[in-house]
């Protein structure tokens, strides 16, 4: 079921890719148009503070460090792709967990600019998964789960000081079937370029 | 760009709908905890829990959790504790934090007490699910009741876990501590509650103005009257209640060390115990006594204590003689009268030593006794436990009981037990002529 899953995803992503390239090639056939234009390439580094419950049953912020690229077409249309990881330790007495989370998403997002500020609103679906080390009295264990599918809503303001550099402050909630709370609510702070 | 806002959409609402499965399973789960392997020590291993019902606010039918709560009238109230789970490729979830982790555990535990009481036909003598409070937060509490331990709590019928801030194998995560804990509430049923309905016990836990403390050994050695024998009754019973709860631990866990596991001996305690020395064999239940006792007063009650009795279950005189040392010293030093309870430990690990040698062959070589030898040890317990009851309830008003009596009511029910061990029990128990110590198997041995 879950491999019938990844497929359609990745069948409906490529066919999504495959409209923009049949695009992309009526544009670059016309002499006007400037397709250099019309597409961006876009680099970033992220941090993202999730804030996920905690050992002690309160909430704080992990700290996701991400790193992404993707497309700005016609200034107005976001795609990225973004992988990021976290760790966390907790233990009592001889006994420590030591967790590591990662994710990979795809995400799209709607953008206005004016005067070098630029709000956007998009949404994104990928796959994230855990890893834990347990050790227990000086046994180890080594567990991993599935990839597993997520997704999450975003919206924040981007600020170009310059045209080619950017940087973006951002609300986001992430949604999953492991992921607590659900959906869970964070923050993220990007550096990009745009070329 | 319909086509990519559909399908995000479908992808979102796929993610959005938390599977039913992964929080209410329909079925048995199997998880990842440590527990005691057959080598002799803790390791993380596949177990499958039964009765989970839910799998994010963790519980079921065996166990509910609270996460520092506090108390209203008579009930706990505070947070359930959700739990943060991975699951592998083969179906197995695995905790994703230390305290996730320590709720697996006790849960695992729980269900496989409740299946070792329904193996004795008991299982409805404790209520089920139990009520777990993990992190317990008890201001005001001595420093041994603030970390570090576990303990029954018969008001709220509750078992609860202080944070554990030692190195060792946490508290919560010790299979034979949870076993002795849960004995607490076997020994309530059978043994205490109907005690302290009756009022025989002096549960005062300061010393009130106006409770004598008979001072000085003279008025002090001696079980007859009725002076202190309301709080020698109290300590006596605390004693077989943690003693026999080693024994119940051991019977549980088949772990023989579960008290060294988690506890380590504190500075100045290795004038009462070897800390290198296996509890099982010498000293089960011993760090718990040498935990409590920190205060100088108490260390030399109980060293003074030692070299009397040599390991030997002691008198109703010498028993009672100390608590009212200690007591008085106590008194004398501002500390709380509840500081004699170090003596009880003291005396409870002794009876749980006697007993375990004598189950496994006296003196000699230990042996390792499979789950139905347990069983059958623990069914002659219960008997045991019941006939304690009886004997205090029957107590007339300046009558006393001697703890070995207490603990031949226990053995004498071990009527599988060898005769040759019997010798062993004697040499422990004393020259016992007001009871048998031994069951039919010992009547060679038998003093009655």
């Amino acid at each position: 079921m879950k491999k019938l899953f990844f497929l359609v995803v990745f069948l409906l992503s490529g066919s999504v890719f495959a409209q923009k390239a049949v695009r992309f090639q009526s544009v670059i056939a016309r002499p006007e148009a400037k397709p250099r234009d019309n597409f961006k390439a876009i680099f970033y580094l992220s941090q993202d503070f999730r804030f996920e419950r905690n050992e002690n049953m309160g909430y704080s912020p992990h700290r996701l460090m991400s790193l992404g690229f993707g497309l700005r077409y016609l200034g107005r249309y976001v795609g990225f792709i973004e992988g990021g990881s976290f760790n966390e330790s907790t233990g009592v007495g001889n006994v420590q967990v030591n967790r590591k989370f990662e994710t990979v998403n795809f995400s799209g997002a709607l953008m206005t600019q004016a005067w070098g500020i630029a709000p956007y609103v998009g949404l994104g679906l990928g796959v994230a998964r855990d890893t834990a080390d347990i050790t227990v009295d000086g046994a180890d264990s080594n567990n991993r789960s599935n990839w597993e599918p997520i997704s999450h809503f975003f919206g924040g303001v981007r600020f170009f000081p310059r045209t080619t550099a950017w940087v973006s402050l951002e609300g986001k909630f992430v949604v999953g079937p492991r992921i607590d709370p659900n959906p869970a609510p964070g923050f993220l702070v990007r550096l990009g370029l745009e070329l | 760009m319909r086509i990519l806002c559909l399908f995000a959409f479908f992808l979102a609402l796929v993610s959005c709908v938390q599977s039913d499965r992964d929080v209410f399973p329909s079925g048995p789960v199997r998880v990842k905890i440590p527990a005691y392997g057959p080598n002799g020590a803790y390791e993380m291993r596949v177990v499958q829990l039964e009765t989970v019902d839910n799998l994010k606010v963790f519980g079921g039918s065996s166990a509910r959790f609270y996460y520092s709560p506090g108390v209203e009238g008579n009930s706990i109230v505070g947070l359930r504790p959700s739990v943060k789970l991975g699951k592998d490729a083969d179906g197995v979830y695995f905790p994703l934090d230390a305290v996730s982790l320590q709720i697996l555990t006790i849960y695992f535990h729980s269900e496989k007490l409740r299946e070792f009481d329904r193996a004795l036909d008991i299982e409805n003598l404790t209520r089920w699910p139990k009520t777990i409070v993990l992190n317990a937060q008890i201001p005001g509490a001595s420093v041994y009741v603030r970390h570090n331990n576990a303990f029954y709590w018969p008001d709220r019928d509750a078992m609860v876990f202080v944070p554990y801030t030692q190195t060792s194998l946490p508290i919560a995560v010790n299979g034979g501590v949870i076993g002795h804990e849960h004995f607490h509430y076997i020994f309530e049923s059978l043994v205490e509650r109907q005690v302290k309905k009756k009022g025989m016990y002096d549960e005062e836990s300061s010393t009130a103005a106006g409770t004598t403390i008979v001072e000085g050994t003279e008025g002090a050695n001696s079980c007859t009257g009725t002076d202190g024998r309301k709080r020698y009754l109290l300590l006596l019973s605390r004693a077989l209640n943690e003693g026999l709860a080693d024994v119940w631990a051991w019977l549980y866990s088949g772990d023989t060390r579960f008290v060294e596991r988690s506890l380590s001996l504190g500075a100045g305690a290795d004038d009462v115990a070897d800390p290198t020395n296996p509890l099982c064999d010498e000293f089960v239940g011993g760090v718990k006594a040498a935990r409590r006792l920190s205060k100088e007063v108490d260390r030399k009650a109980v060293r003074d204590l030692d070299s009397k009795v040599k390991g030997k279950i002691e008198s109703c005189k010498c028993f009672h003689a100390r608590i009212v040392d200690i007591e008085a010293a106590a008194k004398a030093s501002g500390l709380p009268r509840d500081t004699s309870v170090g003596l009880a430990y003291h005396l409870g690990s002794r009876v749980a030593k006697v007993v375990k040698q004598f189950v496994t062959g006296g003196e000699g070589q230990l042996k390792t006794l499979g789950l139905e030898d347990r069983h059958k040890v623990a069914r002659a317990l219960l008997v045991g436990l019941t006939k304690i009851e009886k004997r205090i309830l029957s107590l007339k008003d300046g009558e006393w009981v001697e703890p070995a009596d207490l603990v031949a009511l226990v053995t004498q029910e071990m009527s599988f037990v060898s005769p040759e061990n019997c010798k062993y029990l004697q040499s422990k128990l004393g020259n016992n002529e007001r009871v048998r110590v031994c069951g039919s198997g010992g009547k060679a041995a038998v003093a009655e």
